[in-house]
């Protein structure tokens, strides 16, 4: 399945690995073994998420997608996207598939991209895990208090760009 | 960074801060074991609710997801891995410096999208921003893009995952966004500044 995106990466990813390999300073081995260890840690899980969003795909009713989720609805479905990003308490592999399992049930790109934005600033789990130790409560808060309408400014913003 | 930095440092899960090997081992089956959990209950729960024709064409969705996401996604784990050993985030960090203004606050969004690595990477620059009397503005438009704008993030998961189209949405509809970020902790937290971030 050869795609404009699909291209766009190889692309990418020929110029990338030349202006590596010209550096001469073992920037590809480097980048060979960040490879390698990525796809040990990544591609599992990708692909059990899969098969899980596949079987979720036709047990979830579309009709409820599309009537909660989807362009018909307004901007209802940006205010639920971003509340259910703030609330995923997992990494990309399971935000993002569960993204593209609500795309594929006729979610809004308005909603879509509230959902992933709110997960990208509120992840619970990183901020759990290392933001409270890394940042302080203090920092902390101040970024969560500012970064709190932007799930739903950007939904806007794409709602009435798309 | 340091080169001891990048070789610890994932892109979207750092090492616990003070975690072991082997509670990061025990996790990692944990967490497999738990999406193989999630496979086998929506497989159960799929046959149960629709027979063996819905489960049927669920192994086709499957099957149709992984032929057109795996290649993608193989491809942006090379491409983050190539960004990961090029960028130099200790130049971009004094380019910011020499910034003024509104230019401070381009530069900021910039470096924080393209910073590699997880928090720990982007907390110890942001805490350095802090501690070079860059305040709150510059500091919170660092992080925020870091989150929400990363290139690695986009590559590897909005691209595959959701297609070109729904990942430029996102990164139009919310490149300006870090820096309101930034200026709305200026204005309201400003009086409170912080040159660390504890």
């Amino acid at each position: 399945m050869i795609s404009p995106s699909l291209l766009f990466l190889v692309a990418l990813l020929f110029v990338m690995g030349y202006i590596a390999g010209r550096r001469g300073d073992g920037s590809i081995q480097r980048a060979w073994v960040r490879f390698k260890k990525q796809v040990a840690e990544f591609l599992p899980r990708m692909v059990l998420v899969i098969i899980g969003t596949g079987f979720l795909l036709q047990i979830i009713p579309s009709e409820l997608i599309s009537e909660n989720l989807g362009r018909g609805a307004g901007l209802k479905p940006i205010l639920i996207g971003g509340l259910a990003g703030m609330l995923v308490p997992a990494g990309p592999a399971v935000a993002f598939t569960t993204a593209a399992t609500l795309a594929g049930a006729g979610a809004s790109e308005g909603a879509l991209v509230a959902f992933i934005t709110a997960w990208c600033i509120f992840a619970i789990h990183r901020i759990l895990i290392y933001e409270t130790s890394l940042a302080g409560p203090k920092f902390l808060l101040i970024r969560c208090t500012v970064a709190l309408p932007i799930p739903f400014i950007a939904g806007t913003v794409a709602h009435y760009l798309s | 960074m340091t080169k001891q930095q990048q070789t610890d440092e994932g892109f979207d899960k750092d090492p616990p801060v003070t975690g072991k090997k082997k509670s990061r081992f025990k996790k990692r089956h944990i967490e497999m074991i738990a999406y193989a959990a999630f496979g086998v209950a929506g497989g159960g729960y799929c046959y149960y609710l629709k027979g063996a024709e819905g489960f049927s064409m669920a192994i086709d969705v499957q099957v149709e997801m992984m032929a057109g996401m795996l290649p993608r996604i193989t491809l942006a784990f090379g491409i983050a891995a190539l960004l990961w050993v090029l960028l130099d985030a200790e130049k971009l960090k004094e380019l910011i410096q020499k910034q003024r203004g509104v230019m401070q606050l381009v530069y900021a969004t910039i470096l924080g999208a393209i910073t590699p690595g997880g928090p720990t990477s982007s907390f110890s620059i942001l805490n350095l921003f802090l501690a070079s009397g860059l305040g709150y503005v510059i500091g919170i438009t660092y992080i925020t893009a870091w989150s929400m704008l990363g290139v690695q993030r986009i590559l590897i998961w909005d691209m595959p995952l959701l297609g070109i189209d729904q990942a430029s949405l996102r990164f139009l509809a919310g490149f300006w966004l870090p820096s309101l970020a930034g200026l709305l902790a200026g204005w309201l937290f400003g009086k409170q500044q912080a040159t660390s971030l504890k």
